[in-house]
């Protein structure tokens, strides 16, 4: 084999990285380009350098790794070997799609296992890769509802609260996340953010509307059948006859 | 439900139905026994005993308000026994007087009213005393069932306490992160790593035999701290850092065995793996009016994290604090200026 194959190292310790450089000496054909401390600069690396392999932790300062994941989603995506300490959501999400993981303390046995295994798959362009998507739609927020979303526009990455959050807006394959201020377009779906947002707070009003229920300002008839709610920035939501019922439980009209 | 027994429904269904029966158990011995016409011994003994069993209501708060824990002190036995006196003693002026006023030209019935003052009078206590006993069996229950059920919520905190203490001491990530740290320190360090593994071993066997209600002295507590803190240095590095600033004369002073080490947690996690650049983390002391304040404080950075109000850890130690000296108001702790700030007061005795 000629081509190397290009690694990252996303990692934020630096002894644990360490670890990673030292068991990788055993491996020439693998190059480890980079080491990135945080997702946020693993993100830009993984697009600018386009790694055939990346050893992710989960647990990192900024963004973690699945937040890192989910903002990559829809580009040409590396083959990723998870290390984590110790969290049972991820774990679960991991063997549950089969996709290779290392737990720490890590092994040098295991950790070869893993490493030959990812360039067997490598070599076999047609070898079928775990759906990324869908362990990290699983495994974002640990099993508790989501706090926050991360946002990437252009090269820049933004972390948005879901306190700050108005309303959630589905567009084609992208859902619009309105806060007071700014607009923020997400490639992902309302489906999604309907399940994994705390359903005390956040309701589906519509077929395309996610909102907060605090956010509401008034809500006005619209036709026979329809409603639209007025939010707190000024923003007008169509509501469905369905969707205004479901108000009506939540905030006891 | 209705705790006020007086305002309870089916007691006074019950009270009812037993005054009825007394009422009953008079007529006929007044009828029978002394030989009253009917109409003068239903009216007496239904003015009688109807007026006493509603006098006697008023015996359930003598006893409900004597406070509960000297239900059986000798103050209130006196009080109870004044009061039946009392209403014992009001209700046969009362009902002579009705009596007497209602039937004054029925020589017969009147005499036979003089006549029975002495035997009213014993069967107005006798039923006084087991009125009484009634309320007393019924709200000494009721004390003995709320105390009950307050021992198992206590104990069921002290238990909550005790396993999330455990926990938090034995945070897995911090074990098998270290252990991941000292894997790494053998092959370009091994003086570090035997070192490392030393103080990972003290460190656990420290938080291992832990209980919740354990004290320690304030100097032990800081170096507990520091080895907690110098683990996470291999970790973290440069980025990790403290400074403490205890004064000696407090050194000997006794605080909860860890309670410091939640907030060490979270100054690990929060002011410095989730910061770029992290201050050191600070500890100091102070004295103020017999409290041993301690400050905790690390950078928390608002770029990417929000204080969310208190987590685990801050209700672990305000739950501990709690169990210890009974007060909630032990700990404060807020994040202002992107400084996260921590105070745990210590009732010094």
């Amino acid at each position: 084999m000629t081509q190397k194959i290009k690694t990252l190292i996303i990692e934020d310790e630096a002894p644990a990285r360490r670890l990673l450089q030292e068991f990788l000496k055993e491996y020439p054909e693998v190059e480890v380009l980079e080491e990135c401390t945080d997702g946020f600069e693993g993100a830009k690396k993984i697009l600018e350098l386009k790694p055939d392999l990346i050893f992710l932790d989960v647990q990192m300062p900024r963004i973690n790794g699945f937040e890192m994941l989910e903002l990559l989603r829809g580009e040409d995506m590396p083959l990723i070997i998870f290390t984590t300490a110790f969290d049972e959501f991820a774990i679960k999400s991991f063997e549950y799609n089969t996709c290779d993981y290392l737990l720490k303390p890590i092994s040098q046995e295991r950790f070869e296992k893993a490493v030959n295994k990812a360039i067997e798959k490598l070599k076999d362009k047609n070898n079928l890769r775990p759906d990324m998507n869908r362990i990290v739609d699983e495994a974002l927020g640990g099993g508790k509802y989501l706090d926050r979303i991360v946002i990437r526009s252009g090269s820049n990455i933004h972390v948005i609260y879901c306190d700050d959050l108005l309303c959630l807006e589905a567009s084609d394959d992208y859902v619009i996340v309105h806060t007071a201020e700014d607009q923020w377009v997400k490639k992902q779906t309302l489906k999604f953010y309907e399940e994994k947002l705390d359903p005390a707070e956040f309701m589906r009003v519509h077929r395309s509307f996610l909102i907060k229920a605090s956010a509401i300002s008034r809500i006005e008839p619209y036709s026979k059948d329809a409603y639209i709610a007025i939010l707190h920035n000024g923003l007008k939501v169509s509501v469905s006859k369905a969707g205004y019922s479901r108000l009506k439980e939540l905030l006891n009209f | 439900m209705n705790r006020n027994l007086v305002f309870n429904k089916i007691f006074l269904r019950n009270y009812l139905v037993f005054t009825m029966v007394v009422s009953l158990v008079l007529f006929v011995l007044i009828h029978f026994r002394y030989e009253i016409p009917v109409l003068f011994a239903a009216t007496d003994a239904a003015v009688s005993v109807f007026m006493l069993c509603a006098m006697l209501l008023s015996l359930y708060f003598v006893v409900k308000f004597a406070r509960t824990d000297s239900l059986t002190s000798l103050t209130s036995i006196r009080n109870s026994v004044f009061a039946g006196l009392l209403i014992v003693t009001a209700w046969l002026f009362l009902t002579r007087w009705i009596l007497d006023h209602l039937f004054y030209n029925y020589h017969l019935y009147s005499d036979f009213l003089y006549v029975s003052q002495a035997l009213r009078f014993v069967a107005g206590m006798f039923l006084a005393v087991m009125v009484y006993l009634s309320f007393f069996l019924t709200i000494y229950q009721e004390s003995v069932r709320d105390a009950m059920q307050r021992e198992s919520e206590l104990r069921e905190l002290i238990q909550k306490t005790e396993l999330q203490a455990l926990k938090n001491q034995l945070n897995p990530h911090f074990i098998y992160n270290s252990l991941n740290s000292i894997s790494s320190l053998t092959i370009y360090s091994p003086e570090k790593a035997r070192q490392m593994l030393g103080l990972l071993s003290g460190f656990l066997r420290i938080a291992l035999r832990q209980d919740a209600m354990q004290m320690n002295s304030l100097s032990d507590e800081i170096k507990n701290a520091g080895l907690y803190l110098q683990i996470e240095k291999v970790r973290f590095e440069d980025k990790l850092s403290w400074k403490f600033d205890v004064k000696e004369e407090h050194m000997n002073l006794a605080v909860p065995v860890m309670i410091f080490q939640p907030l060490f947690e979270n100054a690990v996690k929060h002011g410095v793996q989730q910061c770029p650049n992290p201050g050191p983390v600070k500890l100091k002391t102070q004295m103020k009016n017999n409290i041993l304040e301690i400050h905790i404080e690390n950078t928390f950075d608002l770029g990417f994290q929000r204080f969310k109000g208190e987590g685990v850890g801050l209700e672990n130690v305000r739950n501990r604090l709690r169990l210890i000296y009974g007060r909630t108001d032990l700990l404060k702790a807020g994040v202002r200026d992107e400084i996260f700030r921590a105070t745990i007061s210590i009732p010094v005795n």
